[in-house]
């Protein structure tokens, strides 16, 4: 298939991005696990605030099991995962069901964890699926431009966790760089503002601080 | 089957992998379930299979020959084969279908007939389905995966390949295209055969949309893609006659595409299956179906209907009432009504009162012999048990020919009292394999 | 005998923001058959835009079309003329349909004994007619009380309605008499709004009849479609994007020179 709709257009962005975020937490949680057995967290108000969610958390530990596994909640890890799973489902002919068959893997492994009592094991098969989908996905979608989508929006996720999470400068130059590289190769129409914002700290020609560069990057597609 | 049983689990989830779900409304809210699979197939022989292939083909051809002669000259009915009451008082007579014929003529292009197996051994044809019967999907993924599961069962019993389905549908499509690409039309995620269409789009090489996807202009219809419109050629439908063209049916409609029905008379897309076909699967047609088949085809119907009696007809009213406790009987009004009743089920008053109602309103009704199907075998907790099923079979029309998909939906009641096979009903299904010698 | 009519119909339909992907599906065009030649008619839109022409299931001529940018109003404006001759109508098949009952006009359970208290006729022209005088009599004309979505047994219940709704229930009666009736609409010599009446099939000719006014249709009606009920044949239909709020000006005349 050659073309696709915008409302597809969107879901395959999405489908990067909430890949992306469902990696990257995923990630940030089995580290906090490992920090919990020896008594540690993290500080989980310092991070909900980073990351713009409403801290509805009693102690570490309720911060790793409710981040992670309530459904209910729309700031969960496990919400991603259903939205990640839910734009994949309706891109099943553009995707193809082998590299769905991944996305339900990982939205299969997430719950397994929520039943573990080692949820960290069943965890890592949720990374594993993710990078399966990945190599499924380059490999099942031909068309260069629709892949470009998908990785645009990962790379958006990727950056926009990165200004949250206050990660080097260096890496995020280099991300930078990486997401301007692909989006003219997507078809997708960027907000103009926006895209002047994040070409100038791309470029380092004026400075411009945290705050207004992730709204530039969460605000490049209005789609 | 050994083989199978014994890997039960590795194809439940291998079946778990690839999302073979259904959606359900619980409790006003969208769920999706595993549609349970059991693993012992059903086995039809080679012989019992070119009975009903022949039969099946023959009954579609009949049912395509009644809807175009319907929509057009109305020969059956001038000729009195079928009274008139039972096309012009059924929901699914289009009147706005007159004079529009489809590309090649065909109207129903993917049929589902379901049919039940007697304790006599014979085949009955349950009902047919023209409108857009759906489940060809489950077996057409399970048999993959029972494959996978299990390569020694399949080496050893000679089972026909059913996975040529989507080029099957493919070549169905084609042969109406009228210059476009094919599209496979969903009502959208939250529909209860999400799965199928989608995966039916993907084992076809079409394009799955939604309403807002597709447009017309002059009158023909065109994909919305970011590259530009593409003409659509070809629409298999998953949404109901009603909801296709607010501007010729119910106008709330938001999951159609407006003006369809321009496009779909100027002959500029073929629409699998046509709209109006409800009319050839009413449950009062039913009754005529092997009257149609001797009217268009000269031919004796191969496959029975359901003994089924008219109380239209005084002497069929006659041995319905007095018949009563025996009869099931179906209301044909499809909206409310009595829907369907097993007379053994009522008490003398209820009996009293539906034979009341039978003789006022003699053509509302059809009452059928209850057949004794043939129980299936199922695995329930390691135990093997016996099961009410029917098998829903697939019959492919396009211009050029008539073929029955080698394979079905086989659905079986999971509880041990009940008739009712559907998957809503929390049934399951198993793989059907027709046996190539 | 016969009669030249001139006829203009003018809508404008006003949107409260801006629509788009507005398909649309107009019935306003007459079209000519015996007893109605159309001599001239053109049809003018506004965003204009081109349209295509079908007759649907019954008949009628379709003007179909869309008007993908947006736009604040969507008017159309009919002119033409036309020669009436209901001496003219010749016999024609009926479609058996119209025998029937259809969305609008299902029967209700008192109907039997409504019949059964008029005391029909059995010639069929003669209780045709009894038909109409029985409708007109029951209902009062009053606009506003009932809507686009009211059958013929609310608006009967009720005892109000407009041109619609008398046609509704003139339908329903009369195909559980056995007459098969249709309905119609188009424009009445005169001046305001477009009108509905029916056809009873009467010795094999489509006869106009008007409970609303309760007479027989003579040269000054002008057809426009013909259905089982409203929803068969409505003069406009449409639908678009965008959440506006439709106001709707309707001005009809027909006249003779």
């Amino acid at each position: 298939m050659d073309s696709v709709t915008l409302s597809k257009q969107n879901r395959l962005y999405w489908l990067g991005r909430y890949a992306e975020r469902v990696y990257a937490a995923v990630q940030v949680l089995m580290e906090e696990y490992d920090r919990l057995i020896d008594g540690e967290g993290l500080d989980y108000t310092a991070f909900c605030r980073d990351m713009g969610i409403p801290c509805v958390y009693i102690s570490a530990e309720d911060f790793c099991r409710r981040y992670l596994f309530d459904g209910t909640n729309p700031h969960s890890i496990r919400s991603a995962v259903e939205s990640m799973l839910g734009n994949g489902m309706v891109l099943r002919e553009t995707i193809s069901s082998p590299t769905l068959a991944y996305l339900q893997m990982a939205h299969g492994a997430m719950e397994l964890a929520e039943h573990s009592d080692a949820p960290c094991v069943p965890l890592q098969w949720v990374l594993d699926d993710i990078m399966a989908f990945r190599g499924s996905f380059d490999d099942s979608v031909e068309e260069e431009r629709i892949r470009n989508i998908t990785k645009t929006g990962s790379q958006v996720e990727r950056i926009s966790l990165m200004l949250r999470m206050g990660w080097h400068r260096e890496r995020l130059d280099r991300e930078l760089q990486k997401l301007l590289n692909r989006l003219y190769k997507t078809g997708l129409q960027p907000n103009p503002q926006a895209l002047e914002v994040v070409t100038a700290c791309a470029l380092g020609n004026e400075p411009v601080s945290r705050q207004q560069l992730l709204e530039s990057v969460e605000g490049l597609f209005a789609v | 089957m050994d083989g199978l049983v014994r890997h039960t689990r590795q194809i439940n989830q291998q079946l778990a992998r690839y999302g073979v779900k259904f959606g359900i409304y619980k409790n006003g809210t969208f769920q999706e379930r595993l549609f349970p699979f059991d693993a012992i197939p059903r086995v039809i022989s080679h012989e019992e299979w070119q009975v009903l292939e022949r039969g099946l083909i023959q009954r579609v051809r009949a049912l395509n020959l009644f809807l175009k002669d319907i929509y057009g000259e109305k020969r059956i009915l001038s000729d009195g084969v079928i009274p008139e009451d039972f096309v012009y008082r059924s929901p699914g007579y289009l009147p706005q279908c007159e004079g529009i014929v489809p590309v090649k003529g065909v109207y129903s292009h993917i049929s589902g007939i379901d049919l039940v197996k007697g304790k006599d051994g014979v085949w009955y044809i349950l009902e047919d389905n023209l409108r857009i019967p759906s489940g060809a999907s489950y077996p057409l993924i399970a048999r993959q995966l029972c494959r996978r599961c299990s390569p020694e069962t399949f080496r050893q019993n000679p089972v026909v390949d059913n996975r040529g389905y989507g080029r099957l549908m493919r070549r169905t499509m084609d042969s109406v295209n009228t210059g476009g690409i094919n599209v496979v039309f969903t009502p959208g995620r939250y529909n209860a055969a999400y799965f199928e269409h989608s995966y039916l789009a993907e084992q076809s090489g079409a394009v799955l949309a939604e309403a807002g996807d597709l447009y017309v202009r002059d009158s023909t219809v065109f994909y919305r893609s970011t590259q530009g419109d593409q003409r659509v050629g070809a629409i298999y439908r998953r949404v109901s006659d009603e909801y296709m063209d607010p501007l010729t049916f119910v106008p709330e409609s938001l999951i159609g595409i407006p003006n369809l029905m321009a496009a779909y008379r100027a002959g500029n897309v073929g629409i699998l299956n046509a709209f109006g076909n409800g009319v050839a699967d009413d449950k009062g047609i039913y009754y005529f179906v092997p009257k149609m088949i001797s009217y268009y085809l000269g031919e004796e119907a191969i496959l029975s209907n359901a003994p089924t009696y008219l109380p239209f007809y005084p002497e069929d009213q006659r041995y319905v009432l007095e018949h009563l406790d025996t009869l099931v009987v179906k209301d044909v009004a499809e909206a409310g009504g009595y829907g369907v009743v097993f007379g053994s089920g009522l008490t003398a008053q209820q009996r009293q009162e539906l034979a009341g109602t039978i003789a006022a309103q003699p053509r509302r009704f059809i009452a059928q012999e209850v057949i004794d199907f043939q129980d299936l075998p199922i695995l329930e907790d390691g135990e093997q048990v016996e099961r009410k099923a029917d098998l829903r079979a697939f019959v492919l029309s396009s211009g050029e020919e008539t073929v029955v998909w080698p394979s079905g939906l086989t659905r079986f009641s999971r509880n041990p009292h009940s008739f009712v096979v559907n998957s809503s009903q929390g049934g399951g299904f198993k793989d059907t394999w027709i046996l190539s010698r | 005998m016969s009669r030249l009519l001139h006829f203009s119909y003018d809508i404008l339909l006003e949107f409260s923001s801006p629509v788009g992907e507005h398909a649309f599906a107009l019935r306003c065009m007459p079209s000519s058959f015996p007893g109605q030649e159309i001599l001239d008619c053109t049809l003018s839109l506004d965003p204009q835009v081109p349209y295509t022409r079908q007759r649907d299931g019954f008949g009628n001529l379709l003007q179909i079309g869309r008007i993908g940018q947006f736009h604040d109003h969507f008017r159309y404006t009919l002119r033409g003329s036309a020669r009436v001759d209901i001496a003219a109508r010749q016999q024609e098949r009926a479609m058996p349909v119209f025998r029937f009952p259809s969305a609008y006009t299902q029967p209700w359970p008192e109907l039997e004994r409504v019949l059964g208290q008029l005391n029909l006729p059995r010639d069929p022209r003669q209780r045709a007619w009894s038909l109409a005088r029985a409708v007109h009599e029951h209902m009062a004309y009053v606009p506003g009380s009932t809507g686009v979505h009211t059958t013929a047994e609310q608006a009967f219940a009720s005892g109000q309605g407009v041109c619609q709704d008398y046609a509704h229930i003139y339908l329903t009666l009369a195909r559980q008499t056995g007459l098969a009736a249709r309905y119609v609409n188009g424009l009445p010599e005169g001046e305001g709004a477009s009108h509905a009446w029916c056809e009873v099939w009467l010795d094999g000719i489509w006869t106009g009849i008007d409970p609303t006014r309760c007479q027989w249709t003579d040269d000054g009606y002008i057809r426009f479609g013909v259905g089982r009920d409203f929803g068969d044949c409505p003069i406009e239909r449409g639908v678009f994007l965008g959440l506006a709020d439709q106001t709707q000006t309707v001005f009809m005349r027909v006249w003779e020179q």
